[in-house]
């Protein structure tokens, strides 16, 4: 018992700060081209471990998750905007507005408990395709608050003088100066490390064993005292507040948001960042976003150097094979190994310590 | 009331088509307990076979017809067979139906690129005529739709409850180990299904592009997903549900649109979220779908 | 005190009248009877006489179609599983599966999560009553499975377990609920004939040292008579009779119940259990 925490933290611990210091010094090399591939992946791998919980943890399909990512990014623009005669907003303080915006989307989420609580697995999957539509339906059709197809300038994030994301005042470390770019880079990094120590905390607590025996097995964990419903829609609410921040940090790297971003097949990528992840793992799920996050602009980069997929007269662009991959691999992946990325890490891991047996995290197949 | 008569007409035409696609959700549904997203790229596939082989091949519709049917059913089967069989061994029907997501963005993607920005007609048989009768026109290829999806579902009712296929597709569905000790054999029975429903998918795909519509083209897979809404609402272990979620998601869309100028508030093209509340709201009175059953969970 | 830590006396339980029926089968018809508290209570008859039913009842699973269960006089029907289990109705099952994606640690700890406090917050920042009934819960639940010598497994995953192994780890969890009743639904089933007395003993020392009223599902009837103070016998759904051991052995109607359907019970059975 004891040889093993310690030998897991003896293990980890030189990788964590390894790392740390990889991802702290980047910015200081990379230019913004990297940079912003690397917010956008931070801010995509928030909202696909709040998937991830729900999906790989509790064993409850959504096809929502689109949606409350809108509802994040929206709020944040609603609250924080300056209102006019023809588009809505409140003028609220940006961190105040980002606050509040992350709250309305987890609110959402528990609103819909109703169903988030009784249904179960692939029947929620099918009932939350409702809010997508729904929402597609009130961006495009509610201008003042979107902009309708035009799309809508996200405010920037201030907290007084200061620009978190901006360029004023000016900063520097070890001579670089810190611009958008490498403050974009730094703020998702920093948001992301916070929500997913929160994440962990809460899967190894009471709460997770609560959920992974609603996934395991819902009856008897009902006959042992769970509240299933009840902590089917608290999942549901959690990762409707992780969607919503991630959505709320999308919007202010992206600066101007169109509604028909936020459609049904968003909510497939985050689907395939889960899977791809191997469903149940958290690191999964961060390396699952990365990769689904950064595939097209990748592909769009370096287009040109692949035979047949290069400008615009091609059929198979960008987007083309970035779609088929992605689909392929949620099928690839849960054909061969539904522990996804996960278990190629395990695998690593125990290459490297003979030895030691490591509890495999399990996936919701069943 | 002329006005009121002739939404109806065409509700419960596209409500047919609707429940045609529905139906084959519901037959997979029981037989291997997959919820099969990949529904609409069956349905997209079949049309872009026949609609091909009519307008760029040159081929006449009653020999595109057997083709694009024929394609999607086995499409469906190879699906079946190649994927879907194996997690049913391990019973991982969540991992199934996820697999199946996958699948319809895949095949989604490949459809929409062949068709890219143009419109294929299918050169069916029913033209671009107007019936007038009671004081109303509709098209002729609505009341075909209406007809013969009628006709289809009948058909395959009747199909269901006389044949052996339907005893052990249900049998399957109460128990399947037990339907297979009896001597059933569970990969006949699924295969079986999977096959129909991508001929089911196909003849609703012929009538969703036929007039008044202008034809296929990357939007018809929008109004080929609304058919879950459809066995949702139904619920999604009952055929009869099907035909009725079908209904109801087809007048409810013509409805909506119909009555469009007094439900302003709402927003313009409301219709195609509408089925979506209609699920919402059936599910928050009956969590199994208007017909279908809640199974009680043997410990 | 005990290894488990309560003396609080077991439960009464009043059965009466319950009826529960599926689509053509009858599994319950009006079954009515008492279970005193601190005692022993056996619930026994051939393959698909409605035992497993009567415990899905009596720990909400199943809603019947009619009837009344009391747990010290208080209504359990139309009550969540969770909310009986909150009455004090602990839950041993008959295939003991365990969550399969957790430790059997994590898997006993799932017995005690009603007697836990904290929610998201408390967990994601590590609020101190989250820890404190964390490390209080670990303490019990390492105490529980001192008390039926399953504590050497707690780190394992509980998917690797042995059958044996996961019948003892579900009737610790079962116990690490703190039941008042504790329903067993063929604690011993597929053990040998050594495991078999270690599980007589320690349904013994469960209700004797712990107090605690225990219902008892099981096939073995040399377990069954050797330590219930009760016996109800179930046939069809019905109660063919209610008694003292000695009684339930002599009646011929039990005997008849058995006979008639026992051997091709039993064959059954033996087909249909894991090798152990
Ligand atoms: N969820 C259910 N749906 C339909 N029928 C059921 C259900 N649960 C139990 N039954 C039926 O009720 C009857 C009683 O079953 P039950 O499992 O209670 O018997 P049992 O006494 O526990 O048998 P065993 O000794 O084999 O465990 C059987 O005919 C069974 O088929
Ligand atoms: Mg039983």
């Amino acid at each position: 018992m004891f040889d093993k925490i310690s030998g897991r933290i003896r293990w980890r611990a030189p990788v964590a700060v390894v790392a740390g210091v990889v991802l702290l010094a980047i910015p200081l090399y990379a230019d913004r081209f990297w940079l912003n591939l690397g917010s956008f992946a931070f801010a995509a791998a928030i909202g696909a471990v709040g998937l991830m919980i729900l999906v790989g943890r509790v064993g409850q399909l959504s096809l929502a998750h689109s949606f409350f990512l809108a509802v994040g990014a929206y709020g944040y623009i609603w609250l924080s905007s300056p209102g006019t005669e023809d588009s809505w907003g409140l003028g609220l303080p940006s961190l105040l507005a980002a606050v509040i915006a992350v709250t309305m989307a987890g609110l959402a989420g528990l609103a819909f408990s109703p169903l988030a609580g009784r249904l179960k697995g692939i029947y929620l999957g099918v009932a939350s395709l409702a809010l997508v539509f729904i929402g597609q339906h009130v961006l495009f059709a509610a201008e003042p608050l979107t902009g309708g197809y035009n799309g809508r300038n996200v405010p920037e994030l201030t907290i007084g003088s200061f620009q978190v994301l901006g360029v004023e005042p000016e900063l520097s470390l070890f001579g670089v100066p810190l611009r958008q770019a490498e403050r974009g880079w730094y703020v998702t990094l920093l948001v992301l490390v916070l929500t997913t120590v929160f994440a962990v905390l809460v899967l190894r607590s009471r709460v997770g064993r609560a959920f992974a025996a609603i996934r395991d097995g819902e009856v008897h964990a009902a006959a042992l005292g769970v509240p299933v419903a009840r902590y089917r829609s608290v999942a549901f609410t959690l990762s409707s507040v992780y969607a919503g921040l991630a959505g709320v940090l999308l919007a202010l790297l992206f600066q101007r948001v169109v509604p028909e971003y936020w459609d049904l097949f968003l909510s497939l990528e985050y689907l395939a960042m889960v899977v791809i992840g191997g469903q149940a793992s958290v690191a999964g799920a961060i390396a699952g976003a990365a990769f689904v996050s950064s595939l097209p602009l990748l592909l769009q980069r370096y287009s040109d150097a692949v035979p047949g997929m290069g400008g615009a007269v091609s059929d198979f662009g960008p987007a083309y094979v970035a779609q088929i991959l992605y689909g392929g691999l949620i099928v690839v992946i849960l054909f061969y190994e539904p522990k996804g990325l996960a278990a190629l890490a395990t695998r690593a891991r125990k290459a490297l310590t003979p030895r030691r047996a490591v509890p495999a995290e399990r996936t919701p197949a069943s | 009331m002329a006005q009121l008569l002739s939404m109806l007409v065409e509700g419960a035409s596209l409500g047919a088509v609707y429940a045609l696609v529905a139906l084959g959700i519901v037959v997979i549904y029981k037989s291997s307990s997959v919820v099969n997203f990949a529904q609409p790229s069956l349905l997209m596939f079949g049309t872009y076979v026949v609609a091909s082989a009519t307008s760029l091949h040159g081929l006449s519709f009653w020999v595109a017809l057997p083709l694009g049917v024929a394609a999607a059913a086995i499409l469906a089967v190879l699906i079946d067979r190649l994927l879907v069989s194996r997690f049913r061994k391990t019973n991982a029907v969540v991992a199934a139906s996820i697999m199946t997501i996958g699948l319809d963005v895949v095949l989604l993607t490949e459809t929409d690129r062949r068709i890219g920005s143009q419109i294929l007609t299918t050169d069916d048989p029913w033209g671009n005529d107007v019936v007038r009768f009671l004081g109303i026109g509709v098209a002729e290829a609505r009341i075909a739709a209406l007809v013969v999806g009628a006709l289809l579902l009948v058909l395959f009712q009747l199909w269901l409850h006389r044949s052996d296929f339907g005893v052990a597709m249900r049998a399957t569905a109460e128990d399947p180990e037990t339907a297979s000790l009896m001597g059933i054999r569970l990969g006949r029975v699924s295969a079986t299904a999977w096959a129909v429903a991508g001929a089911l998918a196909v003849c609703a795909g012929l009538f969703i592009v036929a007039y008044p519509s202008p034809g296929l083209d990357t939007s018809v897979e929008a109004v080929a997903l609304r058919a879950l809404p459809a066995a949702i609402i139904g619920g999604l272990d009952s055929t009869t549900g099907a035909i009725a979620g079908g209904l109801m998601v087809g007048l409810s869309e013509v409805l909506v649109r119909g009555y469009g100028e007094h439900l302003a508030f709402l927003g313009q093209g409301f219709e195609e979220a509408a089925p979506y509340v209609l699920m919402l709201v059936v599910l928050l009175v009956r969590p199994a779908g208007l017909f279908g059953i809640r199974e009680a969970v043997r410990v | 005190m005990t290894a488990h830590g309560t003396t609080a006396p077991g439960a009464r339980l009043e059965v009466s009248d319950v009826t529960v029926r599926f689509a053509g089968v009858t599994a319950l018809d009006s079954v009515t009877f008492t279970a005193e508290p601190g005692t022993i209570h056996a619930v026994i008859g051939p393959n698909g006489a409605g035992k497993s039913s009567l415990f899905n009842v009596l720990s909400g699973i199943y809603k019947p179609a009619g009837g009344s269960v009391r747990v010290d006089g208080a209504e359990l029907i139309g009550l969540a599983p969770h909310r009986v289990t909150g009455l004090g109705v602990g839950r041993a099952f008959q295939n003991a599966s365990m969550f399969a994606g957790l430790t059997v640690e994590e898997n006993l700890l799932l017995g005690r999560h009603r007697l836990g406090r904290g929610g998201v917050f408390g967990a994601g920042l590590r609020l101190p009553h989250m820890r404190r009934s964390e490390r209080e819960a670990r303490a019990k639940v390492r105490q529980v499975a001192e008390f039926l010598g399953v504590d050497h497994l707690l780190p394992l995953p509980a998917a690797e377990l042995p059958y044996g192994e996961a019948k003892r780890v579900d009737l610790a969890r079962a116990l690490a609920t703190e039941p008042r009743l504790l329903l067993l639904d063929e604690p011993a089933a597929g053990m040998h004939t050594h495991e078999k007395l270690a599980v007589r003993d320690t349904i013994r020392r469960i209700a004797t040292e712990q107090r605690i009223t225990v219902l008892l599902v099981e096939h073995d009837m040399g377990l069954v008579m050797g330590i219930s103070e009760q016996v109800t016998v179930l046939d069809f759904g019905q109660v063919v009779l209610t008694g003292p051991p000695d009684q339930v052995i002599a009646d011929d109607a039990v005997i008849a119940a058995y006979l008639g359907r026992a051997g091709a019970a039993e064959k059954e059975r033996s087909e249909s259990e894991p090798p152990s």
